[in-house]
């Protein structure tokens, strides 16, 4: 038996399903890494051939041709020349051509055979181009190109043994393509590939037709505008209605959790800091799990059935108007679930000035964290009056700071533009993928990964900040008949005091101030931690034993809590999203000016609020 | 009337300039045309590049589907083999035209 393991590369035109064929082939034995010095993801993963023996398999960036336009197709080009530092060059290519648009794709497949290493076409995606009405020849297809030719259907594992299969026997007999298919440049290139295409079709019918039929209502200059925001009214709608019998029931249980807790352990330091610190702190922010999985749910629907292509094509002449494209429109749609995904998304953005405005941005949508904040608040603060038909006050506040959200990045997005990220107009070029039934065992995979790193995230920082805010509120222990409250007494009380004249001229107490240091971890730590100060300065059981919004009500004036509103729809409050700034742009410059400019705005925000609440006399 | 022998002839002279130069911009919804020339200058180098990668180039034929909403129609969803794409306006029009019924049948496919 011997150790080497040949390495696969999947290369192939982006949305030709190289990932579908990855996941397929190497089941969940799959490895993220980054290229050494630049933010291309490096997707691996171990397969074996029939007879077991192991292989390495590597899933490219899609790229159009060896000429890259980017830092991800640049990666794609180095590794097949073998080039790509930390990479050893392939022994083998997996081709993936997706079989309904093949003069497209042959292109670069022609550009890669004439590198001359072994190398196996997977015809994908043949269900959809039989649902179109075309009919291909796959042995005329590898006559012509000179290599293995296997019809796959990557999403339901068909052809995968057939690939592996053909993959073998040419890697052992290390057949390069046979034919010699150098063509210098591209317009050959295309030309020889609607020849080679034209042969491989035995019959077709009107291309597309489903998908421009969709598109003939989704993409209507009026239909289409009113079917998108139709849309984003339900999801926002679903996030608020669907989530709240769930999210009552993980209350319930935390609150269970925490009544058989104190049950339990005897009363002390440890009982303290299970029910105070823990359940109090993680219990607050595990409970907008449910809004979490529904927001991702639509935002990867959207994904699989091709409609978010369409999306950004109806909002490009808004974004234009800010100097972005439609493109930033779906990194910007998945900061309202995570600013994290959203960031890492812009990476599909080629421009550089309108991916890095569009990162600057991202933290101004609101994300999910900052929805524990705003609902407690909201609910404490704003009368559940109605304000007409089916639309109640609290919600109208909180569509308003959406909104508010919205209209800030725009604003920044525009001066961004014109001062640090200036430069020319850039275009808005996307290849719009055919409409497909989403696939439930996907969408679950998906949902299952978002679920569980909210929760990692539940169970990690936010568990070890709430256990050192408890423990620094808990101690020093206040003197018996001290005018002082435990948590103005305790380490983190004097730490916030030093923060305290700075927001104190908009409004935020000590305890407030208090609040905002550990929520530095995560925006949803404020609520934790607010709810575990005074869970600590409770002087009975009865008192502690009172919701956090009543309490707050009792305890904020309302411009105060405004303020505070306000204050988090800027506010940077995310170790996370800075992290994650610092690794796409490569280095501190752009992070250290995010955190700037948002906590600027974020104190001038909630200022103005404040100020202008109180000279109304609220 | 005078006036509406004028209006004729720059009719006439619509279509016929329209026959021989059109920009990809202009190119009625729903009609197929082949692209006859694309200013490089005008674009920049790398969109220029992706242009190309997506087959849009001299001697495809192209048609548009879509436009953009309400005002300003843009942008612009067109169809290109079996591939749609989305461009804005502006690059459209820098995309010259050649109408595919008034191509001469003997003009060599994609002369170059
Ligand atoms: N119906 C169908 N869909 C596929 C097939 N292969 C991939 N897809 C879907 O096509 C889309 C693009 O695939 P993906 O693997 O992300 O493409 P990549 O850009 O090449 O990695 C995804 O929604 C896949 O689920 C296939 O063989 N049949
Ligand atoms: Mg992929």
């Amino acid at each position: 038996m011997t150790l080497h393991q040949p390495l696969i590369a999947l290369v192939g035109n982006p949305n030709a399903g190289k990932s579908a064929l990855f996941n397929a082939l190497t089941g969940a034995r799959q490895k993220i890494a980054n290229y050494p010095g630049v933010t291309v993801e490096r997707k691996s993963g171990r397969f074996s051939f029939a007879d077991g023996r192991p292989g390495e398999l590597i899933d490219l960036p899609g790229s159009y041709s060896l000429d890259p336009t980017s830092p991800d197709e640049a990666v794609t080009r180095d590794v097949v020349m073998g080039c790509q530092a930390g990479e050893r060059q392939p022994e083998a290519l997996i081709i993936v051509l997706d079989s309904a648009n093949l003069d497209q794709h042959l292109v670069f497949a022609l550009e890669l055979l004439a590198l001359g290493l072994p190398t196996v076409v997977a015809l994908n995606m043949v269900d959809l181009a039989e649902r179109d009405g075309l009919t291909l020849d796959p042995a005329r297809l590898a006559a012509d190109l000179g290599v293995p030719v296997i019809p796959t259907v990557a999403v339901r594992r068909k052809g995968l043994t057939e690939l592996a299969a053909a993959l073998d026997t040419v890697i052992l007999a290390k057949q390069a393509p046979h034919a010699p298919l150098g063509e210098p440049d591209m317009r050959a290139r295309r030309r020889r590939a609607e020849t080679i295409a034209h042969a491989a079709i035995v019959s077709q019918t009107d291309s597309r037709r489903w998908t421009d039929r969709a598109d003939g209502v989704l993409l209507h200059p009026f239909a289409g505008p009113i079917i998108l925001f139709a849309l984003l009214f339900i999801i926002f709608q679903a996030v608020f209605s669907w989530a709240s019998p769930f999210a009552d029931g993980l209350e319930a249980g935390a609150a269970a959790l925490s009544e058989f807790a104190s049950a339990v352990i005897p009363e002390g330091f440890f009982r303290s800091m299970i029910v105070d610190g823990v359940i109090a702190g993680v219990g607050s922010v595990v409970v907008f799990l449910p809004q979490i999985i529904i927001l991702f749910f639509f935002i990867l629907l959207m994904e699989a059935t091709g409609y978010m292509a369409r999306a950004a094509f109806i909002m490009d002449r808004m974004m234009a108007g800010v100097g972005l494209s439609g493109r930033s429109f779906i990194p910007l749609l998945s900061s309202f679930a995570c600013a994290i995904p959203g960031i890492m998304a812009t990476r599909s953005i080629s421009d550089e000035k309108d991916r890095l405005t569009t990162i600057l941005i991202a933290p101004l949508m609101t994300c999910s964290a900052r929805l524990p904040v705003y609902t407690v608040i909201i609910a404490a603060f704003i009368p559940s009056t109605a304000v007409g038909p089916g639309i109640g006050m609290q919600g109208l506040v909180l569509f308003g700071l959406y909104v508010f959200g919205i209209i800030g990045a725009m604003v920044v997005a525009l001066v961004l533009r014109s001062t640090v990220a200036k430069g020319g107009a850039s275009g808005f070029l996307m290849e719009m993928p055919k409409y497909q039934m989403p696939r439930i065992a996907d969408l679950a995979m998906g949902l299952w990964q978002r679920a569980w790193l909210f929760l990692r995230r539940a169970g990690t920082i936010i568990f070890a900040v709430t256990i050192g805010l408890w423990l620094l509120l808990t101690y020093p222990q206040v003197p018996e008949g001290s005018s002082m409250s435990q948590s103005e007494y305790s380490a983190a009380g004097r730490i916030a005091g030093v923060l305290e004249p700075v927001v104190a001229p908009i409004g935020f107490s000590r305890d407030i101030a208090l609040a905002l240091i550990p929520a530095m971890a995560a925006r949803e730590v404020a609520v934790s931690a607010l709810a575990t100060t005074y869970a600590i300065d409770a002087p009975d059981e009865e008192t502690e034993a009172l919701a956090l919004g009543e309490r707050l009500a009792g305890r904020w004036s309302l411009p105060t809590a405004l303020a505070f509103l306000a204050w988090f729809v800027f506010a940077p409050q995310c170790i996370s999203t800075i992290a994650v700034t610092k690794r796409e742009t490569n280095g501190w410059k752009w992070p250290i000016f995010m955190l700037t400019y948002l906590f600027g705005l974020a104190w001038v925000a909630a200022g103005i609020t404040f100020w202008t609440a109180t000279a109304l006399g609220l | 009337m005078v006036s509406q022998e004028i209006a004729g002839v720059a009719q006439r002279i619509l279509i016929a300039v329209r026959n021989t130069i059109m920009l990809l911009d202009q190119l009625p919804t729903g009609q197929r045309a082949e692209i006859a020339a694309i200013d490089w200058s005008v674009l920049p180098s790398d969109e220029g590049k992706r242009l190309r990668a997506l087959g849009v180039d001299e001697g495809a034929s192209v048609t548009i589907r879509h436009r953009g909403i309400f005002f300003g129609r843009d942008p612009i969803a067109l169809s290109i083999g079996r591939m749609t794409v989305a461009i804005r306006r502006v690059h459209a029009r820098a995309i010259t035209l050649r109408p595919l019924e008034a191509v001469p049948a003997d003009l060599p496919e994609a002369a170059e």
